[in-house]
Formats: C-alpha cells, structure tokens, sequence
C-alpha cells in the first residue's frame, strides 16, 4: 500500500536565523592603504624635487648669465687702470713721505761749522734701511776750537750720536780729528720749497761765538 | 598575493627615495648654496658698479698732464737708459759729465742682505755715479736732482778735497718704479 504523503506546513525543522555577520577588518588592509600613500606621497615627492632642481638650475644659469653682463658691464680694462692709478698714488706718497733732500745737510753743516775748522772729506751713506750715517775727517785750530765744535754738533738736531775721534797733531800743529753721525731724517725730510736758512747757530761759546762761520760763503770745505 | 603587495609598495618607495629622492635633494641643497653665492655676486656687483662709477667720475678730474707728470714720477719700469740720460743732462747744465756709472738692483742688494723681501708696490734700484765739478756747482746739481719730477733719493755722497777746488764726487741715488 502506497503511503500517502503527508503534507505540512509546519516544518519539521526549527527555522534557522542567519546572523548578519560583520565584515571582518583584517590588518592587511590597513597596511595596504598605508603602503599605498607612502608610494604615492614618495612619487609625488620625487617628481616634486625633479621639477624644483630643474627650476633651481635654470634659476642658476639666469643668474650667471646676468653676473656675466655685469662683469662685462665692469669694463676690466678700466677697473685695471684705476687700480694702476691707485698703487700709483698710493706709493708715490708713500715714496715722497720719505724723500730726503741731503742738501739740507750741507746747509746746516755749512752753518755749524767753525772759521777754525775744517773738513778734509766728507761721506753720507746708508748704514741700513732708513737710515743715512755722515762721516767726515777735518782739521781744526786748536781743541779748544774742536770742543766747541764738538759742542755746535752735539746741540743740531741733524745729528744722533755725533761721535768725534781720532785726534792727532799734524806737523802745523793743527788737531786732526774724524766726526760721525747718524742723521736725523725728520731734519733732511724733503719739504717741497726749501726752508729758510738760520745762519746763527743754535748756541756758541761766548769766547768763541766768533769763530763761526756766517754768511752764505761759508762751505763744507773739504 | 595581498600580503605581499604591502611590502612591494614600500620596496618601491624606499627604492624612490633612497635611490631618487635623496641624491637628488643632496644635489639641490648643493644648487641652493650655489644661487644663494650668486644672488651675493649679484648684490655686490651692483655695489661694485656704484663704486666704479664714483671711481670714475673722480679719475675723470685728473687732467691728462697730471696723469703723465705721476707716470714720470713713478714709470711702470726702471728705464735706467732715459735716467741716465736725464741725469747727465742735469749734470751737464752745472759743467760736469756723468762717469762710473753704475746699477744696482733690489736682487744684488738683497743678496748682500741690504734690502729684505718686501710687499711694497713699487721696486727700486740704486745708481751710483761719479761727477767732478766744484762744489757751488755739485750743489745746484743736487739740489736739483732732490726736485727731479722722477722720483729720486740721494743716499750716498762722498768727496774728498784738492787743492785745485774741483771735487771729485761719488753719488749714489735710488730710483723707484712701480711694480707691474
């Protein structure tokens, strides 16, 4: 016998709810975006720089370019001789500051010198940079004459350390004797026009004030 | 495959920056220090050129005989010939010819230890020479040669007596030019 079928409308079974679930957020997503903005941020960073050191070379280019005109602009020609003048004047200066003019020496050494004195030789040389040394070899009447003398020399501001030595007496019985001195260069600085000459000297004896020399004849008389 | 992309995108980015980026901004700051010399350049050559133009307005000023009386004074060589000529032409106004002339450079002075290195613009030689005349006459002359436009110091003279008057005189001048 055929089983009838039995119909229902009541399952048999208990309906099973099916939970939503969630999409589950899994870490390597996270990571994935987070990698995907570095290689963006570092691409876009790249390009960025490209473009600025091109920007930057060209900027440089420009620049040289304009430092080229303007040293164009300088003339150097020009520049070189007003630096030529410059040294020019500038020594030149530097050169007249210390010109001497010797004559000046012979002046006072005309003026000092006693009637009763006189010079054989004289000589001015440098005995080192800037500095002039006079020296002389002379006869005078007597030593009294010759300390006199000594003393006229002692008192000029031409001369340093005036030194008179090897005294003799020559067969006319006059005292022979030797002078050095360093000169003093402010005294035979060239000064462009000649200085009025003194023909007093500084300071005399009063028993031999007459001894002196005066007048415009008077000469280193070698 | 998902896990692996991560790590692809940053080998990529690391590959850019450390093989990209960086030299490249390296090679930037150096280009940056470079413009900043010549924006430096650029101001001071506009400086420069204010200057000059003042420079030039005054050079201006100086009329052209000035300037060749300062050449004279000061040549840009010795040109020991034209002062020896220029000397005895001197010499020759007072009666007396130049004899025993002789010259001597900064090197032959400097190997005797007489003149030592010097950083000065301008060189010097020293010329000696022997002139015979009396003595009103050898002062005029040096006194003029104290005068001469050519800038000349006389560092030595010496001269010893003679009955006759007439002196023979030994002279030593030291002249100048500028360094070129």
């Amino acid at each position: 016998m055929q089983e009838r079928v039995k119909t229902s409308f009541i399952p048999k079974a208990s309906l099973q709810t099916e939970k939503r679930r969630k999409p589950s957020q899994s870490p390597i997503g996270i990571i994935n975006v987070i990698t995907s903005i570095i290689l963006i941020a570092s691409i876009i960073a790249a390009i960025g720089i490209f473009l600025f050191e091109g920007f930057t070379a060209q900027n440089i280019t420009r620049k040289r370019e304009s430092l080229e005109r303007a040293r164009a602009a300088f003339e150097p020609a020009t520049i070189k001789e007003l630096a030529r003048l410059d040294a020019r004047l500038d020594s030149s200066q530097v050169l007249l500051n210390s010109h001497v003019a010797p004559s000046l020496l012979f002046d006072e050494i005309e003026r000092q010198t006693l009637s009763s004195v006189r010079f054989r030789d004289f000589s001015l040389g440098e005995s080192g940079p800037g500095r002039l040394m006079v020296a002389m070899s002379g006869e005078a009447a007597s030593f009294n004459a010759l300390a006199l003398q000594s003393d006229i020399f002692g008192r000029s501001l031409f001369f340093s350390e005036p030194i008179f030595s090897d005294f003799n007496i020559d067969t006319s019985g006059n005292v022979i004797f030797s002078f050095s001195a360093v000169v003093n260069f402010d005294e035979i600085a060239y000064r462009g026009t000649r200085a009025p000459q003194n023909t007093t000297p500084t300071n005399t004896g009063a028993d031999t004030s007459s001894e002196q020399n005066q007048g415009e004849n008077t000469e280193v008389t070698p | 495959m998902r896990t692996l992309l991560p790590v692809l995108f940053l080998l990529i980015a690391g590959a850019i920056f450390f093989g990209f980026i960086d030299p490249t901004y390296e090679n930037v700051k150096t280009l940056r220090a470079e413009e900043a010399k010549f924006n430096d350049a650029l101001d001071r050559s506009k400086e420069l050129q204010q200057v000059r133009d003042q420079l030039l307005s005054r050079y201006n000023t100086f009329s052209q005989s000035d300037l060749s009386r300062l050449e004279k004074m000061l040549p840009d060589n010795v040109d020991n010939v034209r002062l020896v000529l220029d000397f005895d032409s001197l010499a020759s106004r007072y009666g007396m010819r130049l004899r025993n002339i002789a010259l001597e450079t900064n090197d032959t002075r400097a190997q005797r230890g007489q003149v030592g290195a010097s950083d000065s613009k301008y060189q010097s030689v020293v010329l000696s020479f022997a002139v015979t005349g009396d003595y009103n006459a050898f002062r005029a002359f040096l006194e003029d040669l104290e005068q001469s436009l050519r800038l000349v110091d006389v560092i030595g003279v010496s001269f010893s007596s003679s009955p006759q008057g007439v002196y023979d005189y030994s002279v030593s001048v030291k002249t100048y030019w500028l360094k070129p």
